[in-house]
C-alpha cells in the first residue's frame, strides 16, 4: 500500500524549535524510507524564515534534483500587488513544470491582511483549477480565517490541519460536512478513534494520512492509521489514494 | 512500516497490534464540556484496551478532576465494573480538601485506589505546599502512588515542587505526568538521583525528539507509558514509542517493564 504524508517540512532554523528539526532534504527523505513513508507534499521552510522565493525554488531544485515521482512540492503564495511570486497563469504553469502539488499561505509571517482584495483573484483561480490549498493553523491560519475563506470559496480545493494538540472535531466536523473539496489533514488529529468516527460520518475521502514531520513523530499517525478500525479501501484510500486523487484533478494548464 | 529497524515495529505494522502487552498509567473518562470524545465511557475504554494489548489502566475521570463534591463516585463505579483492568487515582482538589476522609476511602479501598492525583495548574495551588502533607504522609507509608500533571515553568508543579515532594517521601511512587513538558532535559537532570520519580509519556508524542532525550538522560527504565485516554489514543503514543530512535530494549521498559514492578502487588 503506497503511502503518501500530506505534512512534511524540512529547513535548518536557529529559531529555537523545541522539536528535532530537520535541516535537510536528505534528511527528509533518510527519515520516509526508515519509516516506510513513500513521499507526499513537501513544503521547504526557508518560504517562511528566509524568503518566499528561496524556500520555493529549494523545494523544487530538491525535488527535482530527487527524481522521486511520489515527492510533489508545496509552495507558499503572496497576494500579486507586490509582484514578488508568479502570479496567474504564469504560476500555474511553473508549478506543473517543477512538480509542485499544492500551495499554502502564512499571511502573518508574510505580514499582509488576509482578505477578499489581498487573495480573491488567486483563490478564485485555484479554486477554478481545482489546486489544493493548504490551510493550517500551525501556518498562523486561524480557525476563524479558514471558516471565512471556505465561506467565500465554497468549491475551494482545501487541506484543512488544525495543530492544536487537543481534540479538535468541534472545529474540523462543521467543514468536512459542509465543503465537498474539503479534505481534514489527520496529522494533529490524535483522539482515541477519531479516524473511526469521522469515516463513520463523512467518509474516508475526506481524511489525508499526515504526519506533520519533523515537528512530530512520523510513528504516531502511520500507527494510528494502520490500526484504524476501518476497511482496507478506506485505509488505501487515506494513505495516498484521496491525496492522489486531488493531484489529478488539479488543472495547471490553461 | 514505522521503523525498519524495529522488530516490534515490524510485528505491528503486519498485525496492527503490538506483541506486548502495555501498562497505561494516565487516563480520564466520561465527557468533558470542552472536547468532543468519539468515546469515553468504561466499556469505551476497556474495549480500547483489548484492541490494543493494553492489560491495566490507571486512571481519574473527569467528573472527579472536575466535581470535588460528587465526582469520584464515578472513579468507584468504573473500577467495580472492570476490576481486572482498572485502578483509579483518587483525586486531590487543593481547595477542598478532606484529608482523614479521603485517605480513608483510599485506605479502605485498596481494590479501587492506588492512590492519589494532583494537578497544581488546575487547582492554582503548589503541590509542595504543606497543606497536602498528610496525603503525601500516608502515601509515602504505604508505597503507594502520587500521578503529578507536571510542565515546565510552572510554579504549581514544576520540577521544584516536585523535587520537595521526592526529597521529603522518597517511598512514594512519584509519576510526573506529561514529564515536564517544556523543561523536561531540566527535570530529568534534576530528579535522575532519585528512585521514586518516573517519568510518564502524555504530551510527548506532539514534540518528536523528547523521548529520545528523556530516555537519554533518565533512563528508559524510568518512563512509563500513558495516554490521557479518551484524549489521545493509545495506539498514538504506541507510534511514538516504535517510531522513536530508541532500542526495542528500551520500548519493552516503556510498554510495561517498569510498569510491572511498580504494579506487581495491585492485581
Amino acid at each position: 500500500m503506497k503511502i503518501l504524508d500530506c505534512n512534511l517540512n524540512f529547513g535548518a532554523t536557529n529559531n529555537g524549535q523545541p522539536y528535532k528539526n530537520c535541516d535537510t532534504f536528505e534528511e527528509l527523505t533518510a527519515e520516509l524510507d526508515r519509516c516506510g513513508i513513500d513521499g507526499g507534499l513537501i513544503r521547504c521552510t526557508y518560504s517562511d524564515t528566509v524568503g518566499v522565493n528561496y524556500g520555493n525554488n529549494f523545494a523544487a531544485e530538491k525535488i527535482r534534483e530527487s527524481g522521486n515521482l511520489n515527492y510533489y512540492g508545496v509552495w507558499a503564495v503572496l497576494p500579486p500587488f507586490t509582484g514578488e511570486t508568479p502570479g496567474g497563469a504564469e504560476l500555474f504553469r511553473s508549478m506543473k513544470e517543477n512538480r509542485i502539488g499544492a500551495v499554502y499561505i502564512n499571511p502573518a509571517t508574510h505580514r499582509y491582511v488576509p482578505s477578499l482584495l489581498t487573495l480573491g483573484r488567486l483563490f478564485n483561480d485555484l479554486s477554478e483549477r481545482k489546486i489544493p490549498v493548504i490551510l493550517n493553523t500551525d501556518r498562523n491560519v486561524s480557525m476563524e480565517l479558514i471558516y471565512k475563506i471556505l465561506a467565500a470559496f465554497p468549491d475551494l480545493t482545501a487541506i484543512v490541519g488544525d495543530s492544536d494538540c487537543w481534540p479538535n472535531a468541534r472545529k474540523l466536523y462543521p467543514l468536512a460536512y459542509s465543503y465537498k473539496n474539503v479534505r481534514l489533514d489527520l496529522s494533529y488529529v490524535m483522539d482515541a478513534g477519531g479516524i473511526e468516527d469521522m469515516t463513520s460520518r463523512f467518509g474516508a475521502e475526506k481524511l489525508l494520512f499526515g504526519s506533520a514531520f519533523p515537528n512530530r513523530y512520523t510513528g504516531s499517525m502511520l500507527a494510528v492509521t494502520r490500526s484504524a478500525d476501518i476497511s482496507e479501501e478506506e485505509r488505501e484510500m487515506i494513505f495516498s489514494g484521496n491525496l492522489l486523487k486531488m493531484l489529478r484533478e488539479a488543472e495547471f494548464d490553461d | 512500516m514505522i521503523n525498519k529497524n524495529s522488530r516490534l515495529a515490524e510485528e505491528f505494522w503486519q498485525t496492527g497490534r503490538l506483541p506486548c502487552y502495555i501498562r497505561d498509567f494516565h487516563a480520564h473518562m466520561d465527557e468533558h464540556p470542552e472536547i468532543y470524545f468519539p468515546f469515553s465511557s468504561a466499556e469505551d475504554m476497556v474495549a480500547d484496551m483489548d484492541k490494543n494489548n493494553v492489560r491495566s489502566l490507571f486512571f481519574c475521570g473527569h467528573f472527579a478532576l472536575d466535581d470535588p463534591l460528587y465526582g469520584e463516585k464515578y472513579n468507584v463505579e468504573a473500577v467495580r465494573k472492570f476490576p481486572d483492568r482498572l485502578r483509579a487515582y483518587h483525586i486531590i482538589h487543593s481547595r477542598c480538601l478532606d484529608p482523614d476522609k479521603e485517605i480513608s476511602e483510599v485506605d479502605g479501598s485498596p481494590d479501587i485506589y492506588v492512590g492519589f492525583k494532583i494537578l497544581g495548574d488546575y487547582n492554582k495551588f503548589p503541590i509542595d505546599d504543606k497543606i497536602h502533607f498528610p496525603y503525601y504522609d500516608y502515601l509515602n507509608q504505604t508505597k503507594k502512588m502520587l500521578l503529578l500533571h507536571t510542565w515546565g515553568g510552572s510554579p504549581y508543579n514544576g520540577f521544584e515542587q516536585v523535587y520537595t515532594i521526592a526529597k521529603n517521601f522518597p517511598e512514594i511512587r512519584i509519576i510526573c505526568g506529561h514529564s515536564f513538558f517544556g523543561s523536561h532535559r531540566e527535570a530529568a537532570e534534576l530528579l535522575k538521583g532519585f528512585e521514586n520519580v518516573y517519568f510518564e509519556l502524555t504530551a510527548v508524542p506532539i514534540v518528536r525528539g523528547m523521548l529520545e532525550e528523556t530516555v537519554k538522560s533518565a533512563g528508559s527504565e524510568k518512563i512509563l507509558f500513558g495516554t490521557d485516554l479518551p484524549w489521545f489514543s493509545t495506539v498514538h503514543g504506541v507510534g511514538m514509542v516504535l517510531g522513536a530512535d530508541i532500542t526495542d530494549d528500551d520500548r519493552l521498559n516503556i510498554f510495561h517493564r517498569n510498569g510491572d514492578r511498580l504494579v506487581e502487588s495491585v492485581f
